[in-house]
């Protein structure tokens, strides 16, 4: 592992140095995932002869609430998340997200922007079935050592803010060499480990509206035997509900599919229902039924199919018990 | 080509020589000698290369050693209680015997210092949520727990006093 490390002092400084260096070079914001990453040579990374670290850049770190937006700089800490009393008091469901990821000093280093733009977890490209002779499709090869017959990679998503995010209509601010644009969450995602951002482009923050009072939320993890770790399904939902009646529903998921996926079908079965056993229970199982799981080492796709039809089942019910934002 | 590094570590101002690609671990062991940092898995799942740096408990395998410029860090090495002693946690690791091999012990009673000095009432319930990044090949779990709750009442008793 031998790289240049350079450290910009503004964003547009540090577009100017990804420009420079193109493939070379690599954003460092937290180092969780890029570390460790390139400690295990991961195919993608073992041309990167330059990491541009981003955690000076002032501002990008910031967590603001104005004009009924809520704002969340792409280097804010996750353990900042899961801490800050504005997210705990506007925004729950984000906190609950960051607060399961890892263990407590990896929070304490990694960011929202580094886990929306994480690497993949697959263990045949990034773990312990790591044995192929040639590189598999996420490696710039042409096959896949999770699914054989595959046309390309497979890897399931684990990217645990997103389901939240996308819950809430959340937009990423980036910014690029032309300037900024704004990328709604569900479209940030493109394939596994890839995200819609160009190479000289860097995601700056994440916004979304305000919860207004009434809106439950609730996110649930489950990892391979229950302990901390990477996610076998994660899902987040956001409810509206009006007395009994369920008005509007978010509901989206990670490890059941290559990215983060908004569950639309299953939200349309609460839409306009009581939030009745048999209306939660049918949820779950159109929710499972938009999932498209693989076995991958971590978890069978059966089994990550029923996990997101539990998961599911249980964070509408957790979401409906929620006392939502008082006032 | 190797940059200077400015950083504060176990309260003694230090300026070292390091390449950029190295790590905070690999500096502090091999530039410091100080060898109470581990290097386990150097992917961040293990937890023995803990050190604190600025008050947070901080993995130093995935730190880069530049990123370290004009911090604060404090390894096991640097603990101590406020008479110049054993610090409260390593007092009760000894009277709880909670080690075996060892290895894990300088991250285990970091990470528990980070979190009494982040909350000095922590429950049992907490000290395990805390610690479960840090991984104990020998299994000694259950003394560990003890001991940090153990030194949690200790160190609530001193400063009452």
């Amino acid at each position: 592992m031998k790289f240049e490390y350079l450290v910009p002092r503004t964003v547009a400084e540090a577009i100017g140095l990804l420009r420079q260096y193109g493939g070379q070079a690599k954003v460092i914001a937290g180092g969780t995932d890029l570390m460790s990453g390139m400690r295990q040579k991961l195919t993608r990374l073992r041309g990167v002869k330059y990491l541009v670290d981003i955690a000076n850049i002032s501002g990008l770190g910031s967590l603001r609430e104005e004009q009924g937006q809520l704002g969340i700089g792409a280097l804010a800490t996750l353990r900042t998340l899961e801490r800050s009393p504005l997210m705990r008091e506007k925004c729950s469901l984000v906190a609950q997200a960051a607060s399961q990821v890892g263990s407590v000093a990896i929070r304490n280093a990694a960011t929202l922007g580094g886990n929306l733009c994480q690497e993949t977890k697959c263990l045949h490209y990034a773990g312990i079935y790591r044995w192929g002779p040639a590189p598999c499709y996420h490696g710039g090869g042409a096959v896949c050592y999770a699914v054989s017959g595959a046309g390309s990679c497979q890897a399931m998503a684990t990217n645990e803010l997103a389901p939240a995010l996308i819950c809430l209509d959340a937009e990423a601010r980036v910014a690029g060499s032309d300037g900024e644009r704004i990328i709604p969450m569900e479209d940030f995602f493109i394939e596994p480990g890839d995200t819609s951002l160009a190479a000289n482009e860097i995601l700056t923050e994440v916004k979304f509206s305000s919860p207004s009072s009434g809106r439950r939320v609730a996110y649930l993890k489950h990892t391979y035997m229950g302990i901390p770790g990477i996610a076998v399904v994660g899902v987040a939902a956001v409810l509206v509900v009006d007395g009994v009646i369920c008005q509007d529903a978010r509901i989206a998921f990670i490890g059941g599919s290559t990215k983060p996926l908004r569950a639309h079908k299953a939200e349309e079965v609460l839409r306009g229902d009581r939030l009745s056993d048999a209306v939660i229970s049918r949820c779950g199982e159109v929710a499972a039924r938009e999932a498209h799981p693989v076995s991958d080492g971590r978890a069978s796709a059966q089994y990550r199919r029923s996990m997101v039809k539990v998961l599911t089942r249980r964070v509408i019910t957790q979401a409906a018990a929620d006392r939502g934002i008082q006032g | 080509m190797k940059q200077v590094l400015n950083l504060r570590v176990n309260g003694l101002h230090k300026q070292l020589y390091v390449e950029p690609y190295w790590t905070l671990d690999k500096t502090l062991r091999e530039e410091l000698g100080l060898m109470g940092v581990k290097t386990g898995c150097a992917t961040g799942a293990c937890g023995t290369c803990t050190v604190i740096v600025d008050g947070r408990a901080i993995r130093s395998c995935l730190f880069p050693a530049l990123r370290a410029e004009g911090r604060d860090i404090l390894t096991i090495e640097g603990l101590q209680g406020e008479d110049g002693g054993l610090h409260p946690l390593q007092q009760a690791f000894i009277d709880h015997f909670a080690f075996q091999c060892g290895y894990c012990t300088p991250a285990m009673i970091l990470t528990a210092k980070a979190l009494l000095d982040e909350n000095p009432e922590a429950t049992e319930q907490e000290i395990k949520e805390y610690l479960s990044g840090n991984l104990c090949r020998c299994t000694g779990y259950v003394k560990i727990v003890e001991a940090v709750l153990d030194a949690r009442d200790k160190m609530k008793q001193g400063s009452r006093e």
